[in-house]
């Protein structure tokens, strides 16, 4: 409730009252519904607490009636009051009013979508450039902190990770950056269903070639067994050129299948000891890779006959197993799986209904705003409200992160990074506080430096396995006064990667790393088929791996991003993936960039 | 007296006349006839006996019965008649009246009663007495006529000189027969007896009282004198009593005659006595035994009188204003002291018998230088009345040791006991303030009687004490008694100290005692009758306690209605002020006239007071009456008439029920029950003090009335004065802050304290008052900027800062001052000059603005407050203490809108809840 303004007689009134009174108290003060209007729209665009008003840890209603308040006490007869009630709407002006009037006709809180996000943006770069309103600074203390993937999840994205669905997978949570909509309704698993298929058939096919010239080497039919073995290196593609319809179409693009090298199979029939080696090592390799594609019948793919299932079942199947690896006993996000479904489990999920968060990607509620019962429609995120966040000290351990640097980006691009945080692991909070942040809609970064730790590095790498990831959390505006902007452990890019694509997910493709610092800097240096250099014997993103260990080296990447699953970094998305898609038309497909030979 | 009564007296006087004219012609002349001249004394003449103080009462009958139907010679008369022929003074002079009135020329009474042989005396008398015709006339003893002795002597005597030489010897006795051997124990008497008309000679022996009568016939003449020589026993009393012919009183001669001597060669001086005698008609007055009022005749029992103990208005008393000739020479004249007495009858029917109304001696010697001529007479005034009022006299007032160094100042006492008699009430009709002239005698007197009476141990039965006793008595109350004195009042002031006050002055209370002798009732009751009588029964004993000096007046009032037994009661010592919240205790002193003993009846026990207020609430302001009066002390009009409380006026008492019937103030009623205290236990049970205690509801002066006898008429009234002191210093500590500071813009208080000392005069009412406090105000504000300054400086944490404040504040109080409520009400507001020293340490510099521009952290501001402070509090004991409610308006000289909009502006509303102690029940 705000209080009556007192009349301007009142004051002089009780001015009168003491002996030698001063005139000064006999001021012309702004009108309460010019301060209501003002404040409202420096509340709306999260410019409180300020020097317009309010106090830092206060909620945004506290702060925007402190700032009627000091409205209503100051000197509206100065320029630069006059200046501030004209530029916040609240007094005609020219049309320096126009940006808040704008704001002010939005039907929802400004920071809750990216328009007001801009339009605040905007007014608060306005006040900055006119000479009457620049001294208002209106900043923040930010202060950046890493936590835990699983905190991160539990606090961001907890019902799309533990109902995971590759239709609404994790990158569709509520906190979608800045409010991007999910793009389409895309369903990756469905997307790559077809490849499983030709490419079973594929490697059944080998696999029985092998195993039958085995078995004609141990008939001593070393002869028909090196035409066996020909047969079987014939039938492997040799080339990019792969027919649509060869059932090897995908498994060629697989660097894991083609690293067995079966086009440069040798199948001399007069040493069959050798030949009956290789054709054990191609059978077996088959075999382990049948298995590790989950190929093999009565997999998730496969029915007991050895025949594809159909896409309802293997939706089911693969989507039961994910959950079930996430919310399993000692998984990833058990007990807050278990808190969100109950026992129900997984169940749940189908009449589980979205979170009522009124404020998507808006800036997230502090901790009086959490607690203010009243305020029906607040200007920030309240899933924020009565969640805990731990620190990484954990997956410091497990990824070999040895140092991280904690910042922020701005809308406008430009980073700020702290002082390095060693020793991440054994620490309770790893957060670095910035002063006088100017507000506005900002990104969480991390730089995370370390050495891989072995099971992330595949066989025979043999690169410096030092990384220098880049880590980002969810754009957020961050109010005046005191912000806190959290961002993931670089486990969680790890862990998502995984889901969000059914290849990755499945084996068929090593799972991707976070993005390498150099990549981030610029992409030219992101490491990948993409930027052709694959072969430099570089770790170029700086992301641990090179060449052929970096998972963007393996064809069936491009496959993937053809599919609209993945995007490389860096890189727009396809033109066929734009959602909407242009309107001119996408230019004809490309012949794909990726060579295997 | 009765017409008819007057005339048969004048018969009666007709009558003797002619009886003793023929009995003068009739009779031969001889030594037993009566002498012509002579007036036999009537029987109002042997009344003088009752007043022979060297009798005692049977012996005054007795010899009054002699005198009345005749003398004996027995032993008692002998007893009676030496006493006094032995006795100084004329009492012997009685003998010659008894003679005189029973026409005997000579009596003789035995000592054993029965006669015995001639004494030498008689027998030498009769030869003396049968030769002395023929010596006159030269036939006898010629050669001692012719003797140039005789010639020389009566030259002498003839030029009233003292004779060289005495004729008249044993040899002159011889001479005319007496035999030589008589006169070995006998002396000639020889009593010059010109101008006598007879001469009487008494002569008391161990075994005889012989008295012997001569008329101028029976003188021996020579040469135109006239000698009487009488024959009396050596070294014995004898008594000359002679008649002087041409003067009303008898010349007296005592003495021991041890030798030959002449009496009268040289007449006794004489001297003027102008006497005035204001006495009741039936008075006897007497002088030397000789009555001079000319009242009438018979006994002054014989005729039934008012009582003398009687007062009426009907009783005009007489006035008896002769001028006498007494006799006054030198010592050794043998002249005895003159004595003039007065008596009444009292006493009812057979009971009444003759008192001493009054007896006084008056000297008949005096030094040669202190002889006044003849024709200068002294003034002798004598009140014997029975006045309508009762008089008194102080007869000193003594201050005990300890009353030196009091305010207490003793020797106005008596112009006070005048006041008091004169108006008050209850006396002015009922006494008479006189003055005692006889001061310095009577006062030694009388404290030598105190001091005797004083001793416990005094045995009634001791005759000596009580002849000492009663000696005082004659000199004191005697002489108060013959200035017509009824009460003689001693007093006695007593101080006794008890601590000091607040400023270290000592304090006393006081007692005031009263020794009053009541001498009519003491000489009324025959006090010279020596009938034993309890001096103590006429004296009387009060005393009251006061503890001011202011309350004497009160004081000596309530002492005098209780010694003399006044009931009307009357307030005693009324503290005239207290504070209201005390109950005020009064008393009233009164006195019943219950006998002692009696049962007290139910009305006696109890008195009931009314009492209002001179003023309704809030009128002390507009009431002209209740401003000061010039000169009093803050006294309203109507309670200055009651300010003598010593007196109470008639017209005071009057003005004061006029003014209480008039008041349309609320009238109270409270009852007072008799007190048994100490302090209020008189030793005279029928002395009553009723005690209790009265609630004032409010400051201001109040009129208390008591009518206990319920005849409509107040009986006392006295103002009173419900105070409240008209200074209040007082100290308050009051907190706020937090939500209770008020600002439009929001309040930055986080806590405000206030402490204060102040003082309040207070209005007359007490509920209406002004004063000045000195405080300090101590304010941590802790918040943000208050409006849009230092815009360049983002959000900050909430700044702090404090301010030290030095309030000076003026004040108006208003104050509930009513016992209604067992709390006490307070209001007071005023503006306050606040000056103040900003603390902005804490201030961030960055705030330029905030700072008002300032660079130091010490900032000066000075601004007005607005106050207002209820208060409800209870006394305890000598301080009050008060729940405070502060309200007040910091620094409205700042906009309290824009409170906060710099460290200096710092308009609040504060409410806070403190205490305050200030002085208590006063």
């Amino acid at each position: 409730m705000i209080e009556p303004r007192p009349i301007l007689l009142s004051v002089c009134g009780l001015a009168l009252l003491g002996a030698g009174l001063t005139a000064s108290s006999c001021v012309e003060v702004p009108t309460t519904s010019e301060c209501e209007l003002a404040c409202s729209i420096a509340s709306r665009c999260g410019m409180l607490p300020s020097a317009l008003g309010g106090t830092a840890g206060a909620s945004r209603r506290a702060n925007e009636l402190e700032c009627i308040t000091r409205c209503e006490a100051s000197d509206g007869s100065s320029t630069e009051v006059d200046s501030l009630l004209v530029a916040l709407g609240a007094r005609a002006g020219d049309d320096d009013g126009e940006l808040a009037r704008m704001i002010a006709r939005l039907d929802k809180p400004p920071l809750c979508g990216p328009e007001g996000t801009d339009l605040c943006d905007d007014l608060i770069a306005q006040l900055q450039s006119e000479p009457e309103t620049s001294k208002l600074e209106v900043t923040t203390t930010l202060e950046v902190r890493m936590i835990s993937a699983g905190s991160y999840v539990t606090n961001t994205s907890l019902r799309s990770w533990c109902c995971f669905d590759y239709t609404d997978e994790v990158d569709d949570d509520p906190a979608n950056p800045m409010g991007n909509e999910p793009s389409t309704n895309l369903d990756e698993l469905e997307s790559v269903i077809e490849l499983f298929g030709p490419t079973r058939s594929c490697l059944v096919e080998l696999r029985d070639l092998a195993d039958t010239a085995i078995g004609q080497i141990q008939n001593g039919d070393a002869m028909t067994a090196g035409a066996t073995c020909e047969a079987l290196r014939t039938r492997w593609p040799s080339t990019g050129m792969v027919d649509g319809n060869d059932d090897c179409r995908y498994a060629v693009m697989s660097s894991s299948l083609r690293a067995l090298g079966l086009s440069e199979l040798s199948c001399d029939s007069s040493d069959p000891m050798e030949l009956d080696q290789a054709m054990h090592f191609v059978a077996s390799e088959l075999n382990e890779t049948i298995k590790d594609w989950e190929l093999e019948a009565d997999g998730p793919l496969v029915d007991a006959d050895g025949n594809i299932r159909d896409s309802a079942t293997i939706h089911e199947l693969i989507h039961d197993e994910i959950r079930d690896e996430l919310a399993r006993p000692h998984g990833f996000i058990e007990e807050a799986c278990e808190d969100l479904l109950g026992d129900q489990g997984t169940d749940a999920c189908e009449g589980l209904e979205a979170p009522d968060i009124k404020c998507v990607g808006g800036p997230a509620c502090s901790k009086a705003d959490c607690l203010d019962e009243d305020a029906n429609a607040p200007a920030c995120d309240t899933s924020k409200c009565e969640t805990d966040s731990f620190p990484p000290g954990r997956e410091c351990d497990l990824l070999g992160i040895e140092e991280i640097r904690l910042g922020y980006r701005t809308s406008r691009g430009l980073e700020t990074f702290g002082d390095p945080i060693t020793d991440c692991t054994g620490r309770t909070t790893i957060a670095t506080v910035f002063e006088d942040v100017r507000v506005g809609p900002l990104t969480p970064v991390a730089v995370v430096t370390g050495t891989l730790p072995q099971f992330l590095v595949p066989e025979g790498d043999h690169g410096t396995r030092t990384f220098s990831w880049v880590v980002e959390g969810n754009v957020r505006w961050a109010t005046a006064g005191q912000a806190v902007l959290e961002l993931p452990s670089p486990l969680l890019e790890f862990l998502q990667n995984g889901l969000e694509d059914p290849l990755e997910g499945l084996g068929w493709v090593a799972q991707r790393l976070p993005t390498g610092k150099a990549c981030d800097d610029e992409p030219g240096q992101c490491e990948g088929y993409f930027n052709e250099n694959c072969h430099n014997g570089i770790d170029d993103d700086g992301n641990g791996l090179a060449d052929e260990a970096e998972p963007w080296c393996d064809c069936l990447f491009e496959e993937l991003v053809d599919l609209c699953i993945i995007v490389p970094p860096g890189m727009p998305p396809p033109c066929n993936c734009m959602d909407p898609k242009p309107q001119e038309g996408c230019p004809p497909s490309l012949p794909p960039q990726c060579t295997y030979d | 007296m009765p017409h008819h009564h007057r005339l048969a007296v004048s018969l009666l006087r007709a009558l003797l006349g002619a009886l003793a004219l023929v009995m003068c012609l009739s009779w031969p002349r001889s030594s037993s006839a009566a002498p012509a001249s002579a007036p036999r004394p009537a029987a109002a003449d042997c009344d003088v006996i009752h007043g022979l103080t060297a009798l005692d009462r049977t012996q005054r009958e007795r010899l009054h019965r002699a005198c009345i139907d005749g003398p004996q010679d027995d032993a008692a008369t002998y007893t009676a008649l030496f006493r006094l022929v032995s006795s100084s003074g004329w009492h012997a002079g009685v003998v010659g009246t008894m003679l005189r009135r029973h026409g005997r020329d000579s009596l003789t009474a035995w000592a054993e009663g029965r006669p015995h042989d001639a004494p030498a005396a008689l027998v030498a008398q009769e030869k003396l007495d049968a030769g002395l015709s023929a010596f006159a006339a030269g036939t006898l003893c010629k050669e001692f006529r012719d003797s140039e002795a005789l010639a020389e002597f009566l030259d002498a005597v003839g030029a009233d000189e003292p004779p060289e030489s005495l004729p008249f010897t044993s040899r002159f006795a011889t001479c005319l027969g007496v035999p030589a051997s008589t006169m070995e124990s006998i002396r000639l008497l020889t009593i010059r007896a010109d101008g006598l008309e007879d001469v009487t000679v008494v002569v008391g022996t161990r075994d005889y009282v012989h008295a012997q009568r001569w008329t101028r016939a029976d003188a021996l003449r020579l040469d135109g004198h006239r000698f009487f020589v009488a024959a009396v026993p050596e070294a014995s009393p004898v008594v000359v009593l002679g008649t002087h012919e041409n003067q009303a009183l008898p010349v007296v001669w005592r003495g021991l005659v041890t030798r030959n001597e002449v009496v009268w060669a040289a007449a006794p001086r004489r001297s003027c006595l102008d006497l005035s005698v204001r006495m009741n008609p039936d008075t006897r007055l007497y002088f030397d035994g000789v009555r001079i009022d000319d009242g009438p005749e018979e006994e002054v029992c014989a005729a039934p009188t008012a009582d003398a103990t009687t007062k009426t208005d009907t009783d005009d008393p007489l006035s008896v204003d002769r001028t006498l000739a007494i006799t006054l020479d030198q010592p050794g004249s043998g002249l005895p002291e003159h004595e003039i007495s007065a008596l009444t009858c009292e006493g009812r029917g057979t009971a009444r018998r003759p008192v001493v109304r009054h007896l006084s001696p008056l000297p008949a010697t005096a030094p040669a230088d202190q002889l006044r001529a003849a024709g200068l007479c002294e003034a002798f005034r004598l009140d014997l009345g029975t006045p309508t009022k009762q008089r008194v006299a102080v007869l000193g007032v003594n201050k005990l040791p300890g009353c030196e160094a009091t305010p207490l100042w003793a020797s106005d006492v008596p112009e006070r006991v005048r006041h008091v008699i004169g108006r008050d009430v209850a006396h002015r009709d009922a006494r008479t303030y006189t003055n005692f002239s006889a001061y310095a005698e009577a006062s030694e007197a009388l404290s030598s009687l105190e001091t005797r009476l004083g001793g416990r141990n005094r045995s009634d039965a001791n005759e000596r004490e009580d002849a000492d006793a009663n000696a005082l008595l004659g000199t004191a109350a005697q002489e108060a008694w013959r200035q017509g004195i009824d009460t003689l009042l001693s007093f006695t002031m007593q101080c006794m100290p008890h601590g000091s006050n607040a400023d270290g002055e000592p304090q006393w209370s006081y007692s005031i005692r009263a020794t009053s002798i009541h001498v009519s009732g003491l000489f009324a009751r025959g006090y010279y009758g020596r009938d034993g009588l309890d001096l103590e029964d006429f004296i009387n004993v009060e005393s009251v306690g006061f503890d001011t000096v202011e309350q004497q007046d009160a004081a000596i009032g309530a002492l005098l209605d209780r010694t003399f037994g006044v009931t009307t009661p009357r307030f005693v010592p009324p503290p005239d002020h207290e504070p209201y919240r005390r109950p005020l205790t009064l008393r009233l002193s009164g006195w019943s006239d219950d006998p002692p003993g009696a049962a007290a009846e139910p009305g006696n026990e109890t008195i009931e007071l009314r009492y209002k207020s001179l003023y309704g609430v809030g009128e002390h302001l507009v009431d002209v009456q209740a401003r000061r009066v010039p000169g009093s002390a803050d006294r309203p009009a109507p309670c200055e008439m009651l300010v003598a409380r010593g007196a109470r006026l008639p017209e005071a008492t009057a003005a004061a029920a006029s003014t209480y019937e008039s008041l349309p103030t609320k009238e109270r009623r409270v009852v007072f029950e008799r007190s048994r205290d100490d302090e209020d236990v008189s030793s005279d049970p029928r002395a009553t003090v009723h005690k209790g205690e009265i609630y004032l509801p409010r400051p201001g002066w109040y009129l208390v009335t008591t009518d206990a006898d319920q005849d409509g008429e107040l009986d006392d009234a006295v103002c009173v004065d419900a105070t409240s002191h008209s200074i209040d210093v007082w100290a308050d500590l009051a907190p706020s802050g937090g939500p209770l500071a008020f600002a439009s813009n929001g309040s930055r208080i986080r806590l405000y304290t206030r402490a204060r000392v102040g003082m309040t005069r207070y209005f007359r009412g007490g509920w209406l008052g002004t004063g000045v406090s000195l405080g300090y105000g101590f304010t941590d504000y802790v918040g943000p900027r208050a409006d849009w300054k230092d815009l360049d400086v983002a959000s900050r944490e909430e700044q702090q800062w404090r301010r030290h404040a030095l309030l000076l504040s003026p004040h108006l109080e208003f104050r509930s001052r009513t016992r209604a409520l067992p709390v006490e009400f307070r209001a007071r507001l005023g503006p306050a000059i606040d000056t103040a020293m900003v603390d902005a340490r804490r201030v961030d510099y960055a705030l330029v603005e905030f700072r008002a521009g300032n660079d130091e952290n010490a900032i000066l501001d000075i601004d007005v407050d607005a106050n207002l402070e209820l208060s409800m509090g209870v006394p305890v004991g000598r301080i009050q203490i008060d729940i405070m409610t502060m309200l007040s308006h910091l620094a409205v000289d700042d906009s309290l809108v824009r409170s906060a909009t710099t460290v200096v502006e710092d308009a609040n509303m504060v409410l806070g809840f403190g205490l305050m102690i200030s002085g208590g029940v006063r």
